[in-house]
């Protein structure tokens, strides 16, 4: 069940665009666990995105970060999106050696259960490829999407 | 090799290694290591503290700096970073647990493909280096107080 919530959250992150907020009531608990982990939060917007998970995106520290809750409050998934500078060495150096042709579009941090990887988006020939980096150098493709010519 | 790290984080904490340019800096062995590991690198220069080695590069439009034994073999890398180039996860547990302190200094270390993170933090009475290796949470690597003046 816990791997399922982790999926689906990561799921959301993966292809998280932004989402209107719904005006959904959040339980105390959630809320109490947010305001303890990130007590200098700006502008927290929820939603509720199925599956009892609830999402905020929130303001810290001039970075927008988004962290998905399950119902019991506690927290499943927190990403940011990051910039070059901000990846560890050894993720900077796997993504040139695996997307080195690719054009690296936007990077995704992201921490599930105590595990920090990073999402990235890339181009190559018609392709679009979201691979998973992990902190140790690992890589994984998470998705090839076949780009439409508009 | 984890001794020597070990020994070399902790002169990098205190700043007592005291890398110094002179006609011994380049060691050929470490020069041609550090040619095949970074090729790419620009604006390349070699100090050299006791018998370890220290290149100091720019790849990427970061400044990094390489250490290398007499022999050769690249023993870490290291880079100078801010607080907000943190993983979020350590940047977010800094933030709770250590909100009186102020950051001193930071850096990233690389060594046998592991990445480990110290920062120094401090306040009016103390002065504490936190070391992490998982990416999400702090140990206390040393503490001391400051001394009344």
């Amino acid at each position: 069940m816990k791997k399922f919530f982790i999926t689906i959250a990561l799921a959301v992150a993966v292809v998280s665009v932004g989402f209107a907020a719904d005006g959904v009531k959040i339980d105390r608990k959630i809320q109490a666990a947010f305001q303890k982990e990130f007590s200098e939060a700006f502008n927290p917007t929820w939603e509720s995105v199925g599956s009892g998970l609830f999402h905020v995106s929130f303001t810290q520290n001039s970075e927008v970060m988004d962290a998905y809750y399950n119902e019991e409050g506690q927290l499943v998934t927190l990403s940011r999106y990051v910039s070059n500078d901000q990846l560890p060495l050894l993720v900077t150096k796997t993504i040139q050696s695996k997307l080195g042709s690719a054009q690296v579009g936007q990077i995704r941090e992201v921490v599930t259960e105590n595990e920090t990887s990073y999402l990235v988006t890339a181009k190559k020939d018609n392709r679009t490829i979201i691979a998973k980096v992990y902190t140790s150098g690992g890589f994984q493709i998470v998705k090839r999407i076949k780009n439409v010519k508009g | 090799m984890k001794k020597t790290i070990f020994a070399l984080a902790f002169s990098l904490i205190l700043g007592s290694a005291s890398f110094a340019n002179n006609d011994e800096s380049i060691n050929e062995r470490a020069s041609q290591s550090f040619k095949k590991e970074f090729a790419q690198a620009k604006d390349v220069s070699w100090q050299k503290s006791g018998d370890m080695f220290r290149a100091t590069f720019t790849l990427n439009e970061r400044v990094l700096f390489a250490y290398y034994s007499q022999s050769g073999d690249l023993m870490a890398i290291t880079r100078n970073i801010t607080s907000d180039q943190l993983p979020i996860a350590l940047q977010t547990s800094l933030r709770k647990n250590y909100t009186e302190y102020w950051v001193s200094d930071l850096f990233e270390m690389v060594s046998g493909g592991q990445t480990s993170y110290y920062i120094t933090v401090e306040n009016a009475d103390h002065k504490v280096v936190l070391k992490s290796e998982d990416f999400g949470s702090w140990s206390t690597y040393r503490k001391e107080k400051k001394n009344a003046e």
